[in-house]
C-alpha cells in the first residue's frame, strides 16, 4: 500500500501544455477516479505517474518517495490498460508470468502465483490460449489478472471497462469494486463515465483542460460542486442550470427565474449564499433532475411549486424523465413512473429548494453556503 | 460470368499469356536438342526431350576459359544472398522498431537520410564503391558484395518494418516496460514474433533484387567470384564455338529458379493477422 503525492504536476509536449500544476493526494488504500472529457489529460497524469512520460514541472512522490527518474518497473505500480494490451505471441499464461519473468522470480513460484490470480479471476481454464482467441471480456480480465499477479503497491487502470458491452461493464465494475476492498491497495482509475466514477470511487478528481477542478469524496462532487463544468458532468441526465436574477430584499435574497408566458419562479436562498452577490446580479440555478418531480401537496415542505407543458416525455423503468422549458433552457425533470404523462400534457412539478445550488453566472463558480467553508 | 468480370479477366489473361510466353520459348528449347532447335518451329513442344542441356548448363559449361558448369557461380550467389538477406532484413527490424517505439530526438532527419538511401542510382556510388571495397581488402570477393548490398538493402528494409511497426500499439511496449522488461527484451519477446508477415515481404524483396542483380557483380568481381548472372550472361556472350541456345537456356532458368521458388514458399507463410487479439476486438 502506498500514498501518491502530486505537486504542483504539469506536462507539456512541446508546446502543448497538456497538465498544468495539478495537486493531488491519494491517501493509502484510496480509490481515486480521474474524470474529465476526452482529450483533458488523465491518460497523461497516469502515464506520468506510472513513469511513461517524463514530468515537465513539479514532482510526483509514491509513499514519499520522489519517483522522478526512476523507471516504471522499479515504481512498484501494475497498470492496465484501455486497449488491454495483451502481448500477442504470449499465451495467456505467459502474459500473466511475464512481469514475473523480467524480475527473475523461479518459474516454480511465477506458476504458482499465476494459476493462484487466474483462480480469483476465473480464468484458469484459458491459461493455455492466445489473446486472439479470447472475447472482450476476457481478455479485460487477463490483462486485471497480468497486473494482479505482480502484487504492486499501486494499480492504475486506464480506462479498463471502456472496451465492453454494458451488462460486462456493470459486472466487471462491481468486480472491480470487490477486488479493492479485499484487497485494500492504493488505486488511481480513469474514465470518462461519470456513473463508473461515482460509484467505484471513494475520492474523485475531475480535471478540464489539463487543469485540476475539483478533488473530494462522490458525495461532494455529487451535492457540492466547485463550478458549473464539475455540475454538469457529474451525473446523468446533466444537472439543469437555469439563469435566474437574485433578489436582495430586507435581509433575504431569492433567485428569480423568470418564463416567457408563464409565472416566473421565486426559489429561497440561503442567507449566506444570497449575501456573496449584489442585488441583481446574474446567478444560475443548478438543479438535479431528482430535484425537480411531480410531488403534490409539497409547498409547506420545501418544494417550490410550478406550472409547465411537456415536452418529451421519456420512461426508464423505475423512474420517468421529463423534458420541458424553463427559464428559457430547456430541463429534465425526474418524475414517478405510475404518474400518467403524455407529451403536450401539462404538468405541475416541485422543486426541492433545499437541494437547489446557485451558481454566479460570471465565473461559473458555485456559491457555499457558509456551513460549506 | 458477367461482362464486367469478362471485361476484367480477358486483359489479365492477355497479359499474363504475353509475358509467359518467352518462359515457354526458353522451357521448351531448354528440352531440345541442337539439331532440334536448328530446323524446328520455336513455340514447338521438345520431340524428344533431354535433359542434357540442363546437366551441361550446371556441370560442363564454359564461362570464359573455365569448363565447369554453373554450380560454382550458382553458389557464389547464394553465399551473397543469404547472409546479405539475413543481415539487411535484421538491421532493417532494429531500425524500424527503434525508430517507431524509441524515438529519439532527430529520428526523423535519420529515417529521411535511410530513405534518401534508397533513392541513390546504382550507377553514381560505383567509383567510389569499388575505392572502398579496395581499401577494406574486400575487392574481388563474396564478402565484398555482402557488404555492398546490405549497404543499398539498409534503406528499404527500414522503411519496410518502420511503416509494419507504426501499426504496433505503443501501449503494448508501455506495458513491457512496466512488466520490467528492456529495449532489447521487449523487441526479442514481443515485437520480434508478430514480424512474421513484413519479415516475408522484405525477404522476397530483397531476395529477388540481390539474386538479380548484374551490375555490382560485374563490377566488383570478375573470374570465378562472380555471381551467377554475370556467369550467365558470360556464357550467353561467348564468342567462340557454336552457339549452345539449348544450354544458355537451361542456364537462365537455373538462374532465375531459385527466386521463383521463394516467391512459392513465403507465399504460404505470408499469414495475416498474428496482431489479432493484442488490442481491442
Ligand atoms: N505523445 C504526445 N504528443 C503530443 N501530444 C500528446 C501526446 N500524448 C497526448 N497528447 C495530447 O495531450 C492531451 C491529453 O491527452 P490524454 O491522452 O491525456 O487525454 P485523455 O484525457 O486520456 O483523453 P481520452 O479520454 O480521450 O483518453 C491531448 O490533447 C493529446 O492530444
Ligand atoms: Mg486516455
Amino acid at each position: 500500500m502506498a500514498t501518491i503525492n502530486c505537486f504542483r504536476v504539469g506536462k507539456r509536449f512541446g508546446g502543448l501544455e497538456v497538465l498544468k500544476d495539478i495537486d493531488l493526494v491519494v491517501e493509502e488504500g484510496e480509490f481515486l477516479v480521474l474524470v474529465g472529457p476526452s482529450g483533458c489529460g488523465k491518460s497523461t497524469l497516469l502515464g506520468l505517474i506510472a513513469g511513461l512520460e517524463e514530468i515537465s514541472s513539479g514532482d510526483i512522490l509514491i509513499s514519499g518517495r520522489s519517483v522522478k527518474g526512476i523507471h516504471p518497473s522499479e515504481r512498484d505500480i501494475a497498470m492496465v490498460f484501455q486497449s488491454y494490451a495483451l502481448y500477442p505471441s504470449m499465451s495467456v499464461g505467459a502474459n500473466m508470468a511475464f512481469g514475473l519473468e523480467m524480475r527473475k522470480i523461479p518459474k516454480e513460484a511465477r506458476e504458482h502465483r499465476v494459476a493462484e490470480v487466474a483462480k480469483t479471476l476465473q480464468i484458469d481454464h484459458l491459461l493455455n490460449r492466445r489473446p486472439g482467441q479470447l472475447s472482450g471480456g476476457q481478455r479485460q480480465r487477463v490483462a486485471m489478472g497480468r497486473a494482479l499477479v505482480r502484487d504492486p503497491q499501486v494499480f492504475l487502470f486506464d480506462e479498463p471497462l471502456s472496451n465492453l458491452d454494458a451488462k460486462l461493464r456493470v459486472e466487471m465494475r462491481t468486480e472491480i469494486k470487490r477486488l479493492h476492498q479485499s484487497l485494500k491497495t492504493t488505486m488511481v482509475y480513469v474514465t470518462h463515465d461519470q456513473i463508473e466514477a461515482l460509484t467505484l470511487a471513494t475520492r474523485i478528481a475531475v480535471l478540464k483542460d489539463g487543469i485540476l477542478q475539483q478533488h473530494g469524496t462522490p458525495n461532494e462532487i455529487y451535492n457540492r460542486p466547485r463550478n458549473r463544468f464539475v455540475a454538469q458532468f457529474m451525473g446523468s441526465p446533466s444537472m439543469n442550470l437555469i439563469p435566474a436574477i437574485l433578489r436582495r430584499q430586507d435581509g433575504t435574497a431569492t433567485a428569480h427565474i423568470n418564463r416567457k408566458t408563464e409565472q416566473a419562479i421565486t426559489l429561497p436562498m440561503p442567507p449566506s449564499v444570497g449575501s456573496q452577490l449584489a442585488d441583481g446580479a446574474a446567478i444560475e440555478v443548478g438543479l438535479r433532475p431528482e430535484t425537480i418531480t411531480d410531488v403534490t401537496a409539497s409547498e409547506e415542505n420545501g418544494f417550490v411549486a410550478f406550472e409547465c407543458v411537456a415536452d418529451v416525455v421519456e420512461p426508464a423503468g423505475s423512474d420517468t424523465f421529463l423534458i420541458t422549458r424553463l427559464g428559457d433552457k430547456e430541463i429534465a425533470a425526474r418524475i414517478r413512473a405510475e404518474t400518467q404523462v403524455v407529451s403536450g400534457d401539462r404538468v405541475r412539478l416541485s422543486i426541492d429548494r433545499t437541494k437547489a445550488t446557485f451558481f454566479d453566472a460570471g465565473s461559473g463558480m458555485r456559491l457555499a453556503a457558509a456551513h460549506e467553508v | 460470368m458477367t461482362l464486367r468480370r469478362l471485361a476484367v479477366y480477358v486483359p489479365l489473361i492477355v497479359a499474363a499469356l504475353f509475358f509467359l510466353l518467352p518462359v515457354f520459348v526458353m522451357l521448351f528449347t531448354s528440352f531440345k536438342t541442337l539439331d532440334e532447335i536448328r530446323v524446328g518451329d520455336l513455340l514447338a513442344l521438345p520431340a524428344s526431350p533431354t535433359i542434357e542441356p540442363w546437366l551441361s548448363a550446371w556441370q560442363s559449361a564454359c564461362v570464359g576459359l573455365n569448363c565447369n558448369g554453373v554450380r560454382g557461380f550458382f553458389l557464389n550467389t547464394a553465399l551473397m544472398v543469404v547472409p546479405a538477406v539475413i543481415i539487411i532484413t535484421a538491421l532493417g527490424a532494429v531500425n524500424g522498431y527503434i525508430l517507431t517505439q524509441w524515438p529519439f530526438p532527430g529520428h526523423k532527419l535519420v529515417f529521411g537520410l535511410l530513405l534518401f538511401g534508397c533513392f541513390v542510382p546504382f550507377q553514381s556510388v560505383i567509383i567510389p564503391m569499388a575505392r572502398v571495397l579496395g581499401l577494406t581488402g574486400l575487392q574481388n570477393s563474396i564478402p565484398g558484395l555482402v557488404l555492398v548490398h546490405v549497404v543499398y538493402g539498409i534503406g528499404f528494409s527500414t522503411l519496410f518494418f518502420r511503416n509494419y511497426y507504426d501499426q504496433f500499439p505503443r501501449e503494448l511496449v508501455k506495458a513491457a516496460q512496466i512488466d520490467g522488461a528492456n529495449l532489447f527484451q521487449i523487441f526479442w519477446r514481443i515485437v520480434l514474433p508478430v514480424s512474421g508477415p513484413i519479415a516475408v515481404v522484405c525477404t522476397i524483396f530483397l531476395f529477388t533484387n540481390i539474386w538479380n542483380d548484374f551490375l555490382f557483380g560485374a563490377s566488383f568481381t570478375s573470374g570465378s567470384n562472380t555471381p551467377i548472372m554475370v556467369a550467365l550472361n558470360n556464357i550467353v556472350n561467348t564468342s567462340t564455338g557454336v552457339r549452345e541456345y539449348n544450354v544458355h537456356m537451361a542456364t537462365a532458368m537455373i538462374t532465375a529458379l531459385p527466386t521463383l521458388v521463394v516467391y512459392i514458399v513465403s507465399g504460404k507463410y505470408f499469414v495475416r493477422g498474428l496482431m489479432a487479439g493484442s488490442v481491442k476486438g
